[in-house]
């Protein structure tokens, strides 16, 4: 196929993704948004048959279809309420995709990548870089999902000395890559770094769950897509430059959303002292007086429920939804919310309880004129209460209930005779 | 300890920060409590509580403690008690001027009024954490400009616009496009697979490796994330109830 062909499918991918990410806003969100979305990347397969030369194409095929083999497998059988971990392990290859294309730049330079050399390395260094931290992070975020890792956060001494030892090794490390024609070696040395700065990062936030996790997601989704970027400007493809630019930044907006929801910097929660946020069986609630919740809830107009931490898990979910229909039975308003700040992947929440039929308001957010205020004759906070991005609750009675599966369910039962 | 409470200002809802049957819970602890007259509540349901109905003046200079839904006007932080507590929502990063105007009179043993100081805050504050910023960036991109070949500041435009294209699209801040959104863009991040494809023809076998499993991970990533994109879609088109 001749150039001003690619050319143009380049920039066809390219629309067909910012029309894609664009269709995703509004109050309707459009169906749209996947069909594009799905056009784009049939239209970026083709483009990738396109460019090898020689007979090649029929690897490229065959890899595309491994891939998209097992993409589809995962995408039709993980759980939703396990999707953020998919999220991160596909980030984690993204990253190692990155690198993988860095290194074959470096080993044999394409007729696309730019003929000065200090500018190539500059740019080869940088996707490398940038995907072996970004994938790397990814990898041990997803290690710390499966429970292979410790969710807490790692103290480790001198930590931000270490953080500045490693960054400073990889801006030494560019020089013998740049300045030897032979630097496979420093850079395979110099990923191997950034690998250990991405570990290191995480592990210091140490986050699976409570909010932070949310804002580390939407930082990995950032750096997969500026490495994405690196990668277009070393290959001189204006295709991921646009695609790498848009999902970085769209990812970094959600991340300083996700930050300004839970009251801190985002540079305070990734670099600052962790802050012990509450977990689930540690702390002791009050033994919860059933009798005097029921007689409340009997009494109440309208009643708002908290769906806090742990209490969308699958199996607390059912009883949500049967206290939401016996309340909605004796003709009391009822409504549910979700603090602003978000745990795992922003915006999961809403659609976990979606699927589990609980109606859920909008989540009220420091960002819409609201102060985030929960007004009703009866809250009912369920899960375990968290400091980051909790509504400020003006009621007559607050009621909190930690352990959804065990006392929900003897609530429920008087209020439906 | 006395609780004074404070009847919110007319534009500020008119309404006190703590209901009557809290007041009767503080009351029953042996903790006296005072509610300011006026505003839009029920008088008779605090007094019924047991508070104590006290004017504006007295309230804010005799309580160890207030409780309120508003920051305290200048007026009131005059009158303050020494050694009071008052506990308020709305104040924000703007009302630092605010707090300092209270601090320094606490010093001092009086507040100077600092008339304007809250309504400039808002548009200081933000200017003076951007503007080096900005000057840095400025001071960068000259840099680029004057050693970069003509074809990188080419690609550097088409990334800068990309980025702002990025924010323009994350401007609704619905929560539940968010994960749609994630999903989405790991999806089209699988435009990797027309990075790895140009190493695939490569006359280096190792680098022509390499590009072939670059494919197969972007092919991974993108049909895994536009799967489920498209299984969050369906969700999405059921809670708005829409066919």
């Amino acid at each position: 196929m001749s150039g001003g062909f690619l050319t143009l499918a380049d920039l066809g991918v390219a629309v067909l993704a910012v029309l894609a990410l664009a269709s995703l806003s509004g109050r309707s969100p459009a169906r749209a948004a996947v069909r594009l979305g799905t056009a784009g990347m049939a239209l970026a397969c083709v483009v990738a048959l396109a460019h090898p030369s020689g007979g090649r194409w029929g690897v490229a095929l065959l890899a595309l279809i491994a891939g998209g083999l097992v993409g589809r497998g995962l995408a039709t059988r993980v759980r939703l309420a396990r999707l953020p971990q998919l999220v991160t392990g596909l980030h984690a290859l993204a990253g190692l995709g990155a690198v993988l294309v860095g290194l074959a730049t470096f080993l044999h330079p394409s007729g696309l990548a730019p003929a000065q050399p200090l500018l190539r390395t500059v740019e080869v260094y940088l996707a490398v870089v940038g995907g072996a931290v970004t994938g790397t992070a990814a990898g041990v975020v997803w290690l710390t999902g499966a429970g292979v890792v410790s969710a807490r956060p790692l103290r480790v001494v001198g930590r931000h000395r270490l953080t500045a030892v490693l960054v400073a090794a990889l801006v030494v490390l560019a020089v013998p890559t740049a300045a030897f024609g032979t630097g496979f070696f420093w850079l395979c040395l110099a990923a191997l770094v950034a690998a250990t700065l991405g570990a290191h990062l995480v592990l210091a936030v140490g986050a699976v769950d409570g909010a932070v996790s949310a804002l580390v997601l939407a930082c990995l989704g950032s750096g997969t897509g500026w490495t994405l970027a690196a990668l277009g400007f070393l290959l001189a493809l204006d295709l991921l430059l646009v695609v790498g630019g848009l999902v970085g930044t769209a990812a970094a907006v959600v991340g300083m959303r996700q930050a300004a929801a839970m009251g801190r910097p985002v540079i305070d929660v990734l670099f600052g002292d962790p802050v012990d946020e509450p977990r689930r069986g540690e702390s002791t609630p009050d033994p919860v007086d059933v009798d005097g919740l029921v007689r409340w809830l009997r009494a109440a107009k309208d009643v708002a429920i908290v769906v806090g931490d742990g209490a969308d898990a699958p199996g607390a979910l059912p009883a949500v939804r049967a206290l939401v229909d016996a309340l909605s039975r004796r003709g009391t308003s009822v409504r549910c919310v979700v603090p602003a700040a978000a745990r795992g992947l922003v915006g999961l929440q809403h659609l976990v309880l979606a699927e589990a039929g609980v109606p859920v308001d909008r989540a009220p957010r420091p960002d819409d004129g609201g102060t985030g205020r929960v007004a009703a004759d009866v809250v009912l906070w369920l899960g375990t209460p968290t400091d980051a991005g909790a509504p400020t609750v003006v009621a007559g009675h607050v009621a909190w209930l930690d352990d959804v599966t065990a006392h929900l369910p003897a609530v429920v039962d008087p209020l439906r005779s | 300890m006395l609780v004074g409470i404070p009847a919110a200002s007319v534009a500020g809802g008119g309404g006190h920060a703590v209901t009557p049957e809290a007041v009767a819970r503080l009351v029953a602890l042996g903790i006296p409590v005072q509610v300011e007259t006026g505003g839009s509540a029920d008088l008779d349901a605090f007094v019924a509580a047991g508070a104590r109905l006290v004017d504006g003046p007295t309230l804010w200079s005799s309580s160890g403690w207030i409780l309120a839904t508003q920051p305290p006007s200048p007026e009131a932080l005059a009158q303050l008690a020494p050694g009071a507590v008052v506990v308020c929502g709305g104040v924000d990063a703007a009302d630092c001027a605010m707090l300092e105007a209270f601090a320094a009179g606490r010093r001092a043993g009086g507040v100077a009024a600092t008339p304007g100081a809250g309504a400039t805050a808002p548009t200081t504050v933000p200017a003076r954490v951007w503007m080096p910023l900005v000057f840095v960036a400025a001071c960068v991109l000259l840099g680029i400009g004057a050693a970069a070949p003509p074809a990188f500041l080419q690609q550097l435009t088409v990334f800068v616009l990309a980025c702002l294209l990025g924010v323009l699209v994350a401007r609704d801040g619905s929560p539940r496009l968010e994960a749609p959104r994630a999903t989405l863009g790991l999806g089209i991040g699988g435009a990797l697979v027309v990075a790895g494809s140009v190493q695939v023809s490569s006359g280096d076998d190792t680098a022509a490796a390499l590009g072939a499993v670059a494919v197969a991970l972007g092919a991974l990533v993108s049909v895994a994330g536009l799967g489920v994109t498209a299984r969050l879609q369906l969700l999405l088109a059921d809670a708005d109830g829409a066919p």
